[in-house]
């Protein structure tokens, strides 16, 4: 168990609603500890999720995020005589038909951002989508890295808890 | 040949590295051990120690269950 009376030199606990600790680590991945006064935990845990993020895109290249709702050309897909979108119209579907995405999801905006990217790139012709071990590894390396983030979250919004 | 004409850009396409996929787990791990033990440990002194063991403790223990995987093979 952790012992969360343990502090050190950079430790300023404040109180803050562990529903706002949890929505901001969501956000940015780290700030969830810096809103309870974790400073260290905030920079080390952020940086390493990021640098895992980052990493998974290098390795697999940016279509390792691939946004739900979108064909291999990153055109949205339209549900023919409704012309409604798919991700829209049958949400569950088609959340697992791209079921990486949900984890990958967890490290935040990044991924949406990282996945607007890999759309946009797509569509130009600039990326492509490789095939393969390294980009099972890029995918691999940006979902843990989310679910990392959303330890962080539950331990960030623990430590506000108590606080 | 297909190496010969395969350009690298990074963040678009992957780097050439196929044949060394299997150590890319060490990075991984290495996240994996820092993002959790930066959670357990009570002060950032003991981070870098606590990281290098659980790293060591997840790689030996995956190569273990490799090993076991490959001679239950071998024998099946």
């Amino acid at each position: 168990m952790t012992d969360y009376s343990a502090t050190d030199p950079a430790h300023d606990q404040k109180s803050v609603s562990p529903l706002l600790v949890a929505l901001a680590g969501w956000v940015v991945p780290g700030l969830g500890y810096l809103l309870v006064g974790e400073r260290w935990r905030a920079l080390v845990a952020g940086l390493a999720i990021l640098v895992l993020i980052m990493l998974g895109v290098l390795i697999g290249g940016v279509r390792v995020v691939e946004l739900p709702g979108y064909d291999s050309s990153g055109n949205a897909i339209l549900i023919k005589g409704t012309n409604q979108w798919v991700l829209t119209a049958r949400p569950f579907p088609t959340l697992m038909s791209e079921v990486w995405f949900v984890p990958q999801i967890l490290n935040g905006p990044v991924t949406l951002i990282i996945g607007q990217q890999s759309l946009s790139l797509t569509r130009s012709g600039v990326a492509t989508k490789m095939h393969g071990r390294l980009d099972d590894i890029g995918v691999l390396y940006v979902a843990i890295a989310g679910v990392l983030n959303l330890l962080i979250i539950i331990d960030s919004a623990h430590r506000a808890s108590k606080n | 040949m297909l190496l010969a004409v395969y350009t690298f850009r990074p963040f678009l396409n992957s780097p050439p590295i196929w044949d060394y996929w299997l150590l890319l787990i060490v990075p991984l791990v290495v996240g994996v051990a820092v993002v959790y033990k930066t959670m357990k440990v009570a002060t950032f002194a003991e981070l870098p120690v606590q990281a290098i063991l659980t790293c060591v403790y997840i790689l030996a223990a995956m190569a273990g269950i490799a090993a076991a995987v490959s001679i239950v093979n071998a024998l099946v």
